[in-house]
């Protein structure tokens, strides 16, 4: 039976106002605000400062139980630490999942159904209250009633966690967990290879057992992490300040942070947002924000040594509906996918984005490569992603358009309002109308978009999209063609695509653990040249995000970590 | 049979402040004769006429679009030439740039005033973009007056709950600015089109913009017929007509509107004018003229975020919204000091 979960919450705020006092006291002049006094003898910067942050959109939620937007794991991470979590690296080396708060990668036993870890010893919440192995379980069951809205990756993969979502059981049957030894222990309902990745959620950033089950956005509760969260003004800006306590713990390969504080605020005008970066009146562009194509030469000239465009996990891609002609025809498909040129929408990006036409990213395991198998079923042979859409590529698709006898079908395209998604459904739409269709743009607000191409009811025949990585692993990349995707709202699988190969392959290779994907790595690159030569759907490109930091950080030892973005515990400000 | 109002002018018909028609109790003579004489005194005007000719400069060249676009240009309003290379000077420059930018004005015969961001020749989409404002404006304006006109008239010439009902409604419309009123109707129609019955437009014709635009200026024009319709229905000519047993519908149709006809005359060039700018406003705004359509408002928009790089793509539609409108204007303007210039308009969009 667990404690009085109010009253615990409740006395782990005083601890908390209790702590940040005493640690006040202990730093001294290096609180918040303090400038650090230039390179030690070590040739690092002396810590200390306030790191000024711009962000083009709020955060869903800073209450790891509930936010899961990019934005919100961008701070989340550094202040919840999870059981696992992501090496504070760039490039490659980031997608490593290490111990966070567990002592080591967990155990797996039982075929892969049953995963125990042990929580490290001695460790605290900022606001002083001890950490529990039962807060874990205590955190899993707050995601899933606080409403966290990866809530499907608890409940699909864990024993018990739908049960206790759904009101049928008082806690998750399948997590136990000994605060004496600490040891925590885990049944999965199946074998899931992702389920490091799984553990390694913001989400599953320990809080204390006894935090509301409510949404605490205006007032995150405290977490083990390098930060705090010590003030937020919705939708307005929001205050990190290093957590005290945290350099006592020792985690390997977890920077205690830099900067005294970060200071994030919400400016939602990405001009205005390149314009201070480029002034040094803020110290970072929002990587998830688009670079406007009116500065990027500036920066590229004036900013070169303290910007770098980094290629993310995520994939931009044109939707096409394979149950409603003329994509109902693989000929169609395969005649859109030769008309689009990838260099054309790259330039409709301002550059930020890398031409593709395979689905998963480079940076995930499985990526295919070399020539686009693009009609391969009809054997038109492979092309360059650099080169599609050539005059020659256009007049091929007319003849295949013609030859199934779908010229002046009629197709409406769908996007969005925001550049330059907008821009790139007009060009897929002047490209359809190039090759035969009759087609029509159907332009939506940003907000209504994603719940209309995803009902049944509207059934729409294309349209743009994209799918940012929730973990490293080509599993989570292909949720899009996975038929128990298929929904009649909030449909995942846009494409309606249910092809028994690809289901197959899905099912066989998602129970291979991340730590094992290597292995499988041809496999998932077979599947890849399999769903390009169905041409089911236009993938085009990586999307790339703005590496631009201001003058006062030091760029060459800041880190682009490419799960969660800039991370400001490895950022050092020079004066 | 026919009375006109022959007699001794108008009584000063003095509306709230939103809309006024303030007419001074002047003999003038109506009829033929007093249009024959606006005539001479508009073609007297050197301002109005060198302004209106503008105007139909503007209208042409809009209307050549298709020419431009077919023996100039070589190319459509939609046709997108991303990754096409321009020889410039013995220099081959991209016309849009890796990083987004696109080509400015050339001497080439496409390209002439450079390329939109999405790779479209800027002077096609320009000359296009204004049949579709253009468009827009005048039979937003036609919708505008007509219904204005109608309501005006019943509203003024029934009065009691009639008139109370009607300019409730007024009211209720007028209580939200016209823009705000706009975007709301313009962006859920938009969205779903309209279909009401038999009749279905799709969500991405010009008709839902024209038909938002035409209507949320209704109670602008129809308060201040409304107002002048109050006046002349206790002039004698109307007091006779009624005494000969003339319908009411007859009275209205073929007494009270005809004197009306000044005062639409000189609404029309006004309620033009506002009825393009609205259309830029909700266009630039995403809830007007749906893409790939063009219209100067979508020019704007489109061209609003490369200002710093590339401020022909917003200068150029601007320019050409403002010839338009200051042309009306000034037009509207003799327009009116030719029908009674001693008249005074005052509108309050």
């Amino acid at each position: 039976m667990r404690p009085n979960h109010r009253l615990a919450y409740m006395s782990s705020v005083a601890v908390s106002l209790t702590a940040v006092v005493a640690a006040y006291g202990t730093f001294g002049a290096g609180a918040s605000g303090a400038s650090p006094a230039g390179k030690q003898p070590n040739g690092a910067y002396a810590p200390g400062g306030t790191l000024q942050v711009s962000m083009g959109s709020p955060p869903e939620s800073l209450d790891p139980q509930l936010g899961y937007s990019s934005e919100s794991e961008e701070a989340d991470w550094l202040v919840y630490t999870p059981l696992l979590t992501y090496a504070h690296k760039s490039g490659l080396a980031g997608d490593t999942v290490i111990p966070g708060l567990a002592t080591a990668l967990p155990t797996v036993s039982d075929g892969g159904l049953t995963y125990t870890a042990t929580l490290r010893k001695g460790l605290k919440y900022s606001n002083g209250v001890a950490v529990k192995a039962s807060d874990f379980p205590y955190t899993i069951e707050r995601d899933l009633k606080v409403g966290w809205s990866g809530d499907s990756w608890y409940t699909t993969t864990i024993v018990g966690a739908a049960a206790y979502q759904a009101g049928k059981a008082k806690t998750i049957s399948g997590i136990s967990a000994d605060d004496a030894t600490g040891q925590i222990t885990i049944h999965l309902i199946s074998p899931y290879g992702a389920f490091q990745n799984i553990l390694a959620f913001p989400s599953a950033g320990l809080v204390p057992s006894g935090t509301p089950m409510t949404a605490l956005s205006a007032n995150p509760p405290p977490g083990v992490g390098a930060y705090m969260i010590t003030k937020v003004v919705p939708n307005v800006s929001f205050t990190l300040q290093k957590n005290p306590l945290f350099a006592g713990f020792h985690i390997p390969g977890i920077p205690v942070g830099y900067v005294n504080a970060v200071q994030v605020t919400i400016q939602t005008n990405a001009d205005t947002e390149a314009q201070d970066v480029l002034n040094n009146t803020s110290d970072e562009f929002d990587w998830g924000d688009v670079l406007p194509p009116a500065y990027v030469a500036q920066v590229e000239s004036q900013a070169k040594d303290r910007y770098t465009p980094e290629t993310l996990a995520a994939t931009d891609f044109f939707w096409l509906n394979d149950r409603r002609a003329p994509f109902n025809n693989i000929l169609a498909r395969e005649a859109a996918n030769l008309a689009i040129s990838r260099v054309a929408l790259q330039r409709l990006a301002s550059g930020q984005i890398t031409p593709a036409c395979y689905y998963l990213p480079p940076s995930i395991p499985g990526a295919a490569s070399g020539p686009c198998p693009i009609g391969a079923p009809s054997g038109n042979g492979s092309f360059s992603a650099a080169s599609l859409g050539s005059p020659a590529d256009i007049a091929l698709a007319t003849k295949l358009v013609t030859k199934a006898g779908l010229a002046g079908t009629p197709v409406t395209v769908w996007t969005e309002a925001r550049q330059p998604f907008q821009a790139f459904v007009t060009y897929l739409n002047s490209q359809l109308n190039a090759i035969g269709f009759k087609s029509s743009i159907k332009v939506l607000s940003n907000g209504i978009y994603d719940p209309t191409i995803g009902s049944a009811k509207v059934n729409p025949q294309a349209g743009w999209s994209e799918w940012s990585q929730d973990f490293p692993n080509p599993g989570d990349f292909y949720f899009v063609f996975d038929a128990r995707s298929i929904l009649p709202e909030n449909n995942g699988n846009l494409d309606l695509v249910d092809d028994p190969h690809i289901q197959s392959t899905i099912i066989r290779l998602d129970k291979v653990p991340s730590s094992d994907l290597p292995s499988v790595d041809p496999q998932w690159s077979a599947l890849e040249k399999y769903v390009a030569g169905k041409d089911y759907q236009i993938n085009f490109g990586y999307e790339v995000s703005p590496f631009f930091l201001s003058d006062r950080v030091d760029f060459k030892t800041a880190v682009f970590q490419p799960v969660f973005g800039d991370d400001w515990s490895t950022f050092e400000l020079k004066s | 049979m026919t009375l006109r109002d022959t007699g001794t002018g108008h009584v000063p018909v003095n509306e709230s402040a939103v809309g006024v028609l303030d007419v001074p109790a002047e003999p003038y003579a109506a009829g033929a004769a007093t249009y024959r004489l606006a005539l001479r005194r508009l073609r007297h005007n050197h301002r109005a006429i060198v302004f209106g000719s503008l105007f139909v400069l503007v209208v042409v060249l809009c209307l050549l679009a298709p020419v431009y676009a077919r023996y100039i240009a070589h190319t459509g309003p939609n046709v997108q030439h991303i990754t096409e290379v321009l020889d410039i000077n013995g220099k081959s420059v991209d016309v849009v740039s890796l990083t987004g930018v696109p080509v400015g004005p050339t001497w080439h015969s496409r390209f002439f005033l450079g390329a939109d961001a999405d790779g479209r020749d800027l002077a096609v989409r320009l000359l296009y973009g204004g049949r579709t404002s253009l468009a827009i404006g005048v039979m937003a304006t036609a919708i505008t007056i007509v219904l204005a006109t109608v309501l005006g008239l019943v509203a003024g010439y029934y009065g009691k709950w009639t008139d109370g009902v009607i300019s409730r409604v007024f009211d209720i419309v007028w209580a939200y600015p016209a823009l705000l009123l706009a975007i709301a109707l313009g962006v859920s129609l938009a969205t779903g089109g309209i279909s009401i019955g038999p009749v279905q437009i799709n969500s991405g014709s010009i008709l839902i913009p024209t038909l938002v635009i035409g209507i949320v200026y209704v109670p602008y024009v129809a308060r201040p017929i409304r107002g002048e319709v109050l006046a002349l229905r206790e002039r004698e000519f109307v007091e006779s007509a009624r005494a000969l047993g003339f319908s009411n519908f007859r009275i209205m149709a073929s007494e009270i509107l005809p004197n009306l006809t000044s005062t639409l005359i000189v609404f029309v060039p006004l309620q033009l004018a506002h009825s393009i700018i609205l259309e830029a406003a909700l266009s630039f705004l995403g809830a007007g003229v749906q893409p790939p359509a063009a219209s100067w408002g979508t020019l704007l928009a489109s061209g609003a975020p490369l200002f710093n790089v590339a401020p022909y793509l917003t200068l150029a539609p601007a320019t050409m919204l403002v010839i338009t409108c200051l042309g009306i204007n000034v037009f509207g303007d003799g327009l009116r000091e030719a029908l009674d210039p001693r008249a005074t308009v005052r509108t309050g969009y």
